[in-house]
């Protein structure tokens, strides 16, 4: 599903992420974990054709990113920690307007996905008045809403109450498990990985350090003491 | 409706959604009944007497109505506030989306950076022909609100306030077709300033830097222009081929006098176009 091979990114003289081959099985809810500055964000950056690699190739769905960005990302649908929208507008303009850069939305579809994200009581009230969980949630409606088959999460739990966190996990499995999509989480919290993933990718300092099962390879250790033991 | 005119469309609505579009609207109309009370002082009226050379009050009562005073407040209002609200909007197009992180929600779509592009450059340039369609409008029916009547178009140009370089005089339905062509040519010209504006938007800088960077380069152009030791050097700035708007509709004014500051101008905005597509289509992106 998305593969990429020596892929290098140099912000001037830093190395942000230094020669990284690694694969995202289809089917699967997979992590990137790694601490600040890693370089998860700019791996899932190049992902999503918005950071040029300085070497290697990029691909989704078998097309590669920066010469075939319409056939890679055709379905791919994405949340960032931070959800930015246009907060002077209402929940159903903007994600109108976002849908908007590529197809015209189904109204029938968006309702089912407005239900889904349970923001149908609130999608006609300005942005600017949301709170961070529904920000959350309108941002996973608008990369649920071009039907995608891969979504990539940039630490979507971030800023949540325990409450939305839980809201959130539980979004995030029925979508495998009902949507039967695949998923990439990128995520500070390890607990919460730890529950929704089996392939994970450790990043330090832009190095890959470990990619796989981690159950498997941690021999029975939480993945908090598996991450500890692998980025020491 | 295309998929096209249904994204530029959607462009217009985040534009014309936000409060600080419109800054430049009130703005202008503000500037313009100031001018305009300003117009009607008494030392005003001496002042044009003096610059037409004619001290007789029949002049003044036939030509200094509706059409003469929306040219000079249109002249006033773009000195002071046109660059300024261009500069503002235009620089924060690209900018604003990239600092507030919408810009990466809409990069995640598989929608090309050449058409996004082209759609931020297309809403640029319809908020420059609305803005100075605007100012030319809300101009002349203040003008002629507060003036009592159209009246016949005095054209006053001159490079220094103190210099007259012309003045040529239409009656009213010339004067009006004369207004008309000179506000159309003003809104063209002017996409330099917000080409210049939309070039800073596409680097890699905030919307607040745009803005200044664009005025910084303006205020230096006429600045230049003011010393009078560079005079020699009018026919390279910004300034003395902005103002092609207002001595085109002089009769002393060859067209292709007009001409070549249309050209000179739009092809600075077609080579600030051209190297913010460049950056737009190169550039990261980064959280």
């Amino acid at each position: 599903m998305i593969l990429l091979e020596g892929v290098s990114k140099n912000f001037g003289k830093r190395a942000a992420v230094q020669a990284l081959d690694l694969t995202v099985p289809p089917g699967s809810i997979f992590g990137l974990l790694g601490h600040n500055g890693a370089g998860k964000s700019t791996v899932i950056g190049m992902i999503l054709g918005q950071v040029f690699p300085t070497t290697g190739t990029v691909s989704v769905n078998g097309y590669d990113v920066f010469r075939d960005r319409r056939q890679a990302l055709a379905r791919v649908g994405a949340i960032f920690e931070t959800p930015a929208f246009y907060n002077y507008l209402s929940g159903r303009t903007n994600l109108r307007i976002f849908c908007e850069y590529t197809a015209v939305p189904d109204p029938a579809r968006l309702e089912q996905i407005v239900r889904f994200v349970h923001l149908q009581d609130h999608l006609d009230a300005k942005v600017g008045t949301y709170s961070h969980g529904m920000r959350q949630r309108l941002a996973l409606a608008q990369a649920l809403l071009p039907d995608p088959q891969l979504l990539i999460l940039d630490e979507p739990m971030e800023g949540l109450d325990p409450e939305g966190v839980h809201e959130m996990r539980h979004l995030i499995l029925r979508l495998r498990e009902e949507w039967g999509l695949t998923i990439l989480l990128s995520s500070h919290m390890l607990s919460e990985v730890q529950q929704l993933c089996t392939g994970v990718a450790l990043l330090k300092q832009g190095r890959l350090i470990f990619a796989g099962n981690w159950r498997t390879a941690g021999g029975g250790q939480s993945l908090e003491e598996f991450y500890l033991q692998k980025v020491k | 409706m295309s998929l096209f005119l249904l994204q530029l469309k959607n462009e217009l609505v985040k534009l014309f959604a936000r409060k600080r579009t419109y800054l430049g609207f009130g703005g202008a109309v503000a500037a313009q009944l100031v001018f305009l009370v300003l117009w009607r002082l008494p030392v005003a009226q001496k002042a044009f007497e003096g610059i037409t050379r004619r001290s007789n009050k029949d002049f003044m009562a036939e030509y200094f109505l509706g059409l003469t005073a929306a040219q000079l407040t249109v002249t006033f209002t773009f000195l002071l506030l046109g660059g300024l609200y261009l500069a503002l909007v235009c620089g924060d197009i690209v900018a604003k989306e990239v600092e507030d992180g919408t810009m990466r929600m809409i990069l995640a779509r598989p929608i090309s950076r050449m058409r996004l592009w082209t759609l931020k450059w297309l809403a640029a340039s319809i908020y420059t022909f609305a803005l100075v369609f605007f100012i030319g409008l809300t101009s002349l029916v203040l003008a002629t609100a507060c003036c009592g009547g159209l009246g016949k178009l005095a054209v006053i140009y001159g490079q220094h306030p103190r210099q007259l370089m012309f003045m040529s005089t239409y009656e009213t339905g010339a004067g009006l077709v004369q207004y008309a062509k000179g506000i159309l040519l003003l809104a063209v010209v002017m996409h330099v300033v917000s080409a210049l504006a939309f070039l800073f938007s596409c680097l890699n800088m905030k919307p607040a830097t745009a803005t200044v960077a664009t005025l910084a380069v303006f205020f230096l152009d006429a600045v230049i222009k003011m010393v009078p030791f560079f005079n020699v050097y009018d026919q390279w700035l910004l300034s003395y081929h902005l103002a092609c708007w207002l001595r085109s509709m002089s009769r002393l004014t060859l067209p292709s006098d007009t001409a070549t500051s249309v050209i000179y101008l739009l092809s600075l905005a077609a080579v600030f176009l051209a190297v913010s597509a460049r950056r737009f289509a190169r550039r990261d992106f980064k959280p």
